[in-house]
């Protein structure tokens, strides 16, 4: 069942990035990729992580509120995107890294689960940890590790939320 | 019973972080480099989840909130800058580096006097 869930949720994610990364109409494309991000908080579950779901939930409901909220870009959305052209040098990176996510899917395919047991790829070998680490524990270790950073992150935060609404009030 | 390895993980969040930089690269619309951006961030926050739960540290649990707070901080504006610049057939376009100089030589001023 998990690795059911797993393999869904990795082919969501797969289609709505691609999907969002090369859609014209960026309103629609902010809708895939919500979709995308949504997926993603299913993965947090299967790895147990509560509290990075929950504000991965807040970051959809985030891009929702800006898609659709008083600023959003339902107006005129379709014609955010004209006279975007690609140029052969930009051609040329579209090609090495298709190739590239050539490469990484028959490498995760084939190669991937030959080389596994034979420990050439390490990370493999390791096993999930026996307890699965509680809200608690995260928030204690947030708190008293990484005060600081979670500190500017939250200021940042702060100032992003203040610069959204100058912008708004801007515009109206 | 866990039935994935960490490299499974790994490998999602590697495949989503080259679709990001490919779209980053490729488009020239801010809006879907930022949207680029957020992509990669989301497979660096898979990453650090993963990596938390399999070696059982909270720090990239950590990580992953911190990253996942400055995506919302980054969806804000930007979805505030697309709805204040999406008029009809305007785009935003990203930053272009500044033309490359000419090393052609200059003429030689002319005489005009004679």
């Amino acid at each position: 069942m998990e690795k059911v869930a797993f393999y869904l949720l990795a082919t969501i994610i797969f289609l709505c990035a691609a999907i969002a990364v090369t859609r014209r109409n960026v309103t629609h494309a902010a809708v895939i990729l919500g979709t995308a991000l949504f997926a993603v908080a299913g993965i947090f579950l299967l790895l147990h992580a509560t509290f990075p779901f929950i504000l991965q939930l807040i970051l959809v409901m985030a891009l929702a509120a800006a898609v659709w909220g008083p600023s959003g870009t339902r107006n005129n959305a379709p014609s955010a995107s004209l006279g975007e052209q690609q140029s052969s040098r930009a051609r040329l990176v579209g090609v090495v890294i298709a190739l590239l996510l050539v490469v990484h899917v028959v490498f995760t395919v084939y190669w991937g689960p030959r080389l596994a047991p034979r420990g050439l790829l390490l990370l493999a070998a390791a096993s999930p940890a026996t307890q699965t680490l509680r809200m608690p524990e995260v928030w204690r270790s947030l708190f008293q590790n990484y005060l600081l950073p979670s500190e500017i992150v939250v200021a940042l935060a702060f100032v992003a939320g203040v610069a959204r609404n100058a912008i708004h009030r801007k515009d109206t | 019973m866990q039935l994935f390895s960490v490299s499974h993980y790994f490998f999602l969040s590697g495949g989503l972080f080259l679709i990001g930089v490919a779209g980053a690269l490729l488009r020239r619309n801010a809006a879907f480099v930022a949207m680029s951006i957020a992509l990669m961030a989301t497979a660096a926050t898979i990453n650090f989840a993963a990596f938390s739960r399999f070696f059982g540290d909270p720090a990239g649990q950590n990580f992953s909130v911190i990253l996942t707070i400055v995506a919302i901080a980054e969806a804000l504006v930007f979805m505030a800058l697309l709805g204040t610049y999406s008029k009809p057939g305007a785009a935003i376009p990203a930053p272009q580096s500044p033309p490359e100089p000419s090393f052609e030589p200059t003429p030689a001023p002319t005489d005009s006097a004679e």
